[in-house]
């Protein structure tokens, strides 16, 4: 008998409607090679489980205190603090706290119950010419668990596509492109220091395997999905930048654009990392309806999520 | 949408009049209804003769208002906004006599909150019902008052009567009535017959609340409405022909020597009713011509000429063109509603009866698009104007003023089964948009439906129309013939109220009764009897057994549907005493009249008179919150032994204080029903169908099944404010889940909770509300997006989902609207079933819409 494969995945929505075509769930697996300042979903960054504290749900009723085995816990300016060195994940915490104030993010899952699962919405996949998408984080950082799970879905006859940052290694394009019917691939910037800066990595790796899904399997397995973030790559050199890159690539069709937005600043406060949040701005609705302009001008048709 | 910019200044103008006007009670119809049943006394007339020559005399002296702004003439009163009073029916007398005044609200007050007291100091002893009085203002209940302001000052929902009227109502109209009305007649014989009785009665008799809600509790698990109605007239053939000709057809039948005394009699009310159509409509012209003599303005003069002009001609004889059509379904739509008010006339298939006149005068080049358009949202803003009832001031609390429950159907099949959508379907739906009207538009689906009409759909909902809902034909006719209707008649289905549905003309008298699951569940964990938050009801249920006595989950599911089995019965009783009372009481003769069957059977539909005879029991209270509680007792006590049914009915006694523990581990339960589950879905399914089956089993004494329906109306507000904690972690006090929507929805987004409920056998049901509340993002601006949202739609109607009435506003706008109601007047949802102004809504409501899951998508 073949083992089950484990992963740690941190959500699962349904009816996503911006994430590829038709109805889709999005599966959400957790832990990412990249560190980008405007990301989206705190939760997904570190690979490990991790515990939220939302401190206006928090009564400070010390149950989590008086629950924890390791001591790990205590009451400081009136929020619970929690000692990393001494925790041991194991959660007593989140189950005896009355108020969920305390959350787990990360949950243990195997490929077989995440198709299961996503298996219930086929009908609406069907009528809706969707799928599943597996997002994340990065699904690549573990990509064996990914392997598995798009096969255990392309069994059930669904549409898989992943949402990747690019920042994989060369080898498992192929193998992985048995199992995913399409790539939404992150193009954020053209520029190697400006990348690195805002991502922490140099885009090198993550140019060459766009550039070889394109050449091996053609327009029609990938999507490029551009984060707009203002003043990091919304200028009209980047994105110039950006459409001789795709062009070079030989990429024509659809592109989707992604604008900033801040609704994930809640999100680094139950994480303990408001600090780590920065606010990028808003968008200016002229600068992104002349982005769309500029993309359509040169060929491309564009999905904007707005 | 076309003409995009095109509002009219007059419709807006309408509709700011209603919102902003007080309504006033109308004391004309009591007045001569009783002046004339006064004089008829002994005089030899049936029953159903005296009623209608009541009705006439009505018709022969109110004096209809009639408005510059108007196009479409005929009111229901002498008021801009105002409300008759169903004075022989009754269903608000006890409101009137009570709350008009501030003295006889005072004594009411005291007398009721003595008997109150004495009746739990005697029946609990003061120590339980302390205890008790604790339990409930910890969980937030509010003991049912009246408060002390009169009807005309209170806040929410005020009526004004004219001084005059107010005394003649109070010393001469309403004693003669007290014990001689339909609603008077009905409790007694629900007394006489065991049906209201015992301790339940004493306990409801000592409630501070007048009982005038038009819902009697029979027991904590079963309720009856005690009005009767709930129809779609027939209304393509007065258009048709006109009333003189119906007249003549009348009296053909009349003249046939062979017919019963009773026939005749049937017959000539029917003479009578349309007569006094004919009387109402020259009322109306002798107002208007009143009004041209005395007036100045020559453009609001030729506006009242147009007026005269069309009723010169309608509904006497056969409408010409879409104005005169418009006209004439109105002034029979005005004095049936008249003529038993407050009873959700549904509108009926609005693009189907106007259509032959809207092509003519296109043809003809007589109207255009916009013109026909406005005309359709003054019939939606007038017909708006007739749903508003005079409540209570304990209800008024709970509901708002306008009531979208009557229903407009739009698109579905024609008779013969093709697309039925014309270019009126659209116009329609965009005077639905404009008129913002809270009338409840329904959209017929079908498999044929164009795609043109679900891109219109979701962009009204995307700029948050919230006033209409969706219904699947597939279900709905397989229902319909389920319960004996031909092929031809299902697809010939129009929405009544919110959700229900009818062939128009072809059923009458459709009343309902209910079951309350949550009381029913409550009333087996508890061997029969009761408990809300003010105070425990002895002796209500069967004796199913002691808690303890159950040994597994098959031995209390079985208990419990024993108790519903008994509630159904009592339901079913108490339905067929009250269907006798009007049948025997109050006949409606302007129903029949308008139910072409009746001429065939020679009966009023209160006798069996039209073709199909069903009628309602409604699951309320609510389906979610009842499976959820029975999969937690199967799975947390019997199956996991994590704790016993005993400690789990005092953490419920409790409001689950002091039982944190046993109320973390029902919460963090998954499965629970609305997420999509296949296992709880399809025990949903299992306790589902068996309440249908129970259900159809019994018959009306009009020889027709009894319906199952899913909705709730308000009252899952109201309940919820008495109701004690539930096993699923519902806290004391809170509202239940509304209609047949789902309640413990963990993230399993909308595609979850589409698939919980289509997973029910829908096709044995007549009437089901979904609410499901999105923001706009759901459905997105992009084409693509939309695309994804009709999908949804078109799946979850595949599944086997019956309605869905999507709410379009964001937590946050709701709460920018509470916090400044006046920027948000025209801000519609959708409560049980029907549409409402959501800033009319009392603050209790308001906080339920919030409540609800929202699903948005980024």
């Amino acid at each position: 008998m073949v083992a089950v494969m484990e992963g740690i995945i941190f959500d699962i929505q349904y009816y996503s409607i911006y994430d590829g075509p038709g109805i889709r769930t999005c599966v959400y697996f957790k832990g990412c090679p990249l560190k980008c300042s405007w990301c989206h979903n705190p939760e997904s960054q570190n690979p490990d489980y991790e515990i939220a504290y939302s401190i206006n749900r928090c009564k400070q009723c010390r149950q989590c205190i008086d629950h924890c085995d390791n001591n790990a816990i205590s009451l400081l300016k009136n929020r619970i603090q929690r000692d990393i060195k001494r925790c041991r994940m194991c959660g007593k915490c989140v189950d005896c706290c009355p108020e969920n104030a305390l959350e787990r993010i990360g949950k243990c899952i195997s490929s077989d119950m995440i198709a299961e699962i996503v298996s219930r919405d086929c009908a609406f996949y069907k009528d809706s010419g969707g799928g599943v998408t597996i997002s994340g984080g990065e699904p690549t950082a573990q990509v064996e668990f990914l392997k598995d799970t798009l096969k255990e879905i392309k069994n059930r006859d669904i549409h898989t596509a992943i949402e990747t940052c690019g920042w994989f290694c060369r080898e498992i394009i192929h193998d992985l492109s048995k199992v995913t019917d399409l790539f939404l691939f992150d193009i954020k910037h053209m520029n190697r220091e400006k990348h690195k800066q805002g991502t922490g990595v140099y885009p090198d790796t993550i140019l060459e395997n766009f550039k070889e899904i394109v050449s091996e399997y053609g327009n029609g397995k990938i999507i490029p999905r551009i984060p707009l973030i203002p003043g990091f790559n919304t200028y009209s050199e980047s994105i110039n930048e950006i459409m001789a890159f795709l062009s070079e690539a030989g990429y024509s069709g659809i592109i989707h654009l992604m604008p900033y937005n801040r609704i994930s600043l809640s999100k680094y406060g139950k994480l303990g990392k408001s600090d780590q949040f920065k606010d990028m701005g808003i968008q200016n609705e002229d600068e992104l309806n002349m982005i769309i302009k500029k993309f359509e001008d040169n060929g491309f048709s564009v999905l904007c999520n707005r | 949408m076309e003409n995009q910019h095109c509002y009219s200044k007059r419709i807006e103008n309408l509709r700011f009049r209603y919102l902003n006007s007080i309504s006033h009670i109308s004391i004309e119809r009591a007045r001569y209804f009783t002046e004339k049943w006064l004089e008829t006394e002994n005089k030899g007339f049936s029953t159903q003769e005296r009623v209608a020559l009541c009705m006439k005399n009505v018709l022969a002296h109110l004096s209809p208002y009639v408005d510059p702004d108007e196009r479409i003439a005929g009111n229901w009163t002498e008021y801009f906004l105002g409300i008759p009073i169903d004075i022989e029916r009754g269903l608000f007398n006890d409101i009137f006599a009570i709350e008009l005044k501030k003295s006889t609200l005072f004594f009411s007050q005291i007398k009721s909150n003595l008997k109150f007291l004495l009746y739990f100091i005697r029946n609990q002893g003061i120590i339980k019902f302390i205890h008790n009085i604790r339990i409930s203002l910890k969980a937030g209940a509010a003991a049912p008052v009246l408060g002390m302001k009169t009807m005309d000052k209170r806040k929410v929902n005020p009526f004004k009567i004219d001084a005059k009227d107010k005394k003649i109502l109070l010393k001469k109209i309403l004693p003669y009535w007290k014990d001689r009305s339909v609603c008077a007649a009905i409790l007694k014989n629900l007394t006489l017959e065991n049906a209201f009785a015992g301790d339940i009665k004493i306990f409801l008799d000592s409630m501070p609340t007048s009982s005038s809600s038009g819902i009697v509790l029979l027991s904590p698990g079963s309720a009856i409405g005690l009005w009767q109605g709930h129809i779609v007239l027939d209304s393509s053939t007065v258009l048709e022909k006109g009333i003189l000709a119906m007249i003549a057809e009348v009296k053909k039948e009349l003249s046939n020597e062979k017919l019963q005394k009773q026939e005749r009699e049937f017959l000539h009310s029917l003479d009578i009713a349309y007569e006094g159509i004919l009387t109402y409509t020259q009322k109306l012209s002798s107002t208007i011509e009143e009004k041209i003599k005395n007036e100045t303005d020559e453009e609001k003069k030729n506006n009242y000429i147009k007026m005269l002009k069309a009723l010169n001609r309608v509904p006497a004889y056969p409408a010409r063109t879409l104005y005169e059509a418009i006209q004439s379904y109105w002034i029979i739509k005005t004095v049936v509603e008249l003529s038993i008010p407050f009873n959700a006339h549904g509108l009926g298939r609005l693009d189907q009866i106007f259509y032959p006149y809207y092509k003519h005068d296109s043809e003809q080049n007589s109207i255009n698009r916009v013109e026909a358009r406005e005309l359709f949202e003054e019939l939606l803003l007038k017909s708006m104007s007739h749903n508003i009832r005079p409540y209570s001031n304990y209800l008024s609390d709970f509901i708002h003023r306008f009531d979208g429950s009557e229903g407009v159907t739009l698109g579905g099949l024609t008779r013969h089964g093709e697309d039925a959508t014309n270019d009126l379907t659209y116009i329609i739906l965009e005077a639905a948009y404009y008129s913002k009207t809270v009338i409840n538009v329904v959209v017929r689906i079908h498999q044929k439906s164009p795609e043109k009409l679900y891109e219109l759909i979701s962009h009204l909902y995307y700029n948050k129309i919230s006033n209409i809902s969706v219904m699947n034909d597939e279900i709905c006719m397989k229902s319909l013939m389920n319960y004996g209707h031909t092929e031809e008649d299902a697809r010939d289905y129009s929405a009544i109220s919110c959700a229900d549905f009818c062939t128009a003309g072809k059923a009458g008298a459709q009343g309902a009764s209910s079951l309350l699951l949550c009381n029913l569940l409550d009333t087996t964990l508890r061997n029969g009897n009761s408990s809300t938050l003010i105070g425990n009801i002895s002796h209500v249920g069967l004796e199913t057994g002691e808690p303890e006595s159950f040994h597994d989950f098959q031995s209390f599911l079985a208990a419990f549907k024993l108790q519903a089995t008994y509630a159904l019965k009592l339901a079913a009783k108490a339905a067929i005493i009250r269907d006798n009372i009007y049948a025997g009481q109050l006949p409606a003769p302007f129903i029949s009249a308008f139910t072409p069957q009746t001429l065939k059977t020679k009966k009023d539909v209160t006798c069996g008179g039209a073709c199909y005879n069903t009628e309602y029991i409604l699951l309320m209270n609510s389906i979610a919150n009842l499976v959820d509680s029975l999969y937690v007792i199967k799975n947390l006590v019997y199956e996991k032994q994590c704790f016993s049914l005993s400690e789990l009915i005092k953490a419920v006694d409790n409001n689950f204080t002091g039982y944190d523990d046993i109320y973390k581990q029902i919460k963090n339960l998954e499965g629970k029903w609305g997420n999509g589950d296949p296992v709880i879905d399809q025990f949903a399914r299992e306790i589902s169908s068996f309440l249908f089956d129970e259900i159809s089993t019994f018959k009306n004494t009009r020889n027709g099944r009894f319906v199952p329906g899913i909705v709730s109306m308000t009252t899952h507000t109201i309940a919820g404010r008495l109701g004690t904690a539930t096993p699923d972690g519902r806290k004391a006090a809170k509202p239940y889940a509304a209609g047949c929507s789902p309640y413990n929805v963990e993230k399993c987004g909308p595609t979850g909770v589409l698939r919980s409920v289509a997973a029910l056998d829908m096709q044995y049901i007549q009437n089901c509300s979904v609410n499901i509340r999105i923001h706009p993002s759901a459905i997105g601006e992009s084409p693509v997006a939309r695309k994804k949202w009709i999908s949804l739609l078109r799946t979850y109607f595949k599944l086997g989902g019956i309605q869905l009435q999507p709410t379009v506003a964001s937590s946050d706008e709701l709460r920018c609207a509470q916090q400044e109601p006046e920027k948000y007047r025209d801000l519609i949802v959708k409560v049980g079933g029907y549409s409402v102004y959501f800033t009319e809504l009392g603050k209790e409501l308001q906080d339920e819409i919030i409540s609800r899951t929202e699903y948005a998508s980024l």
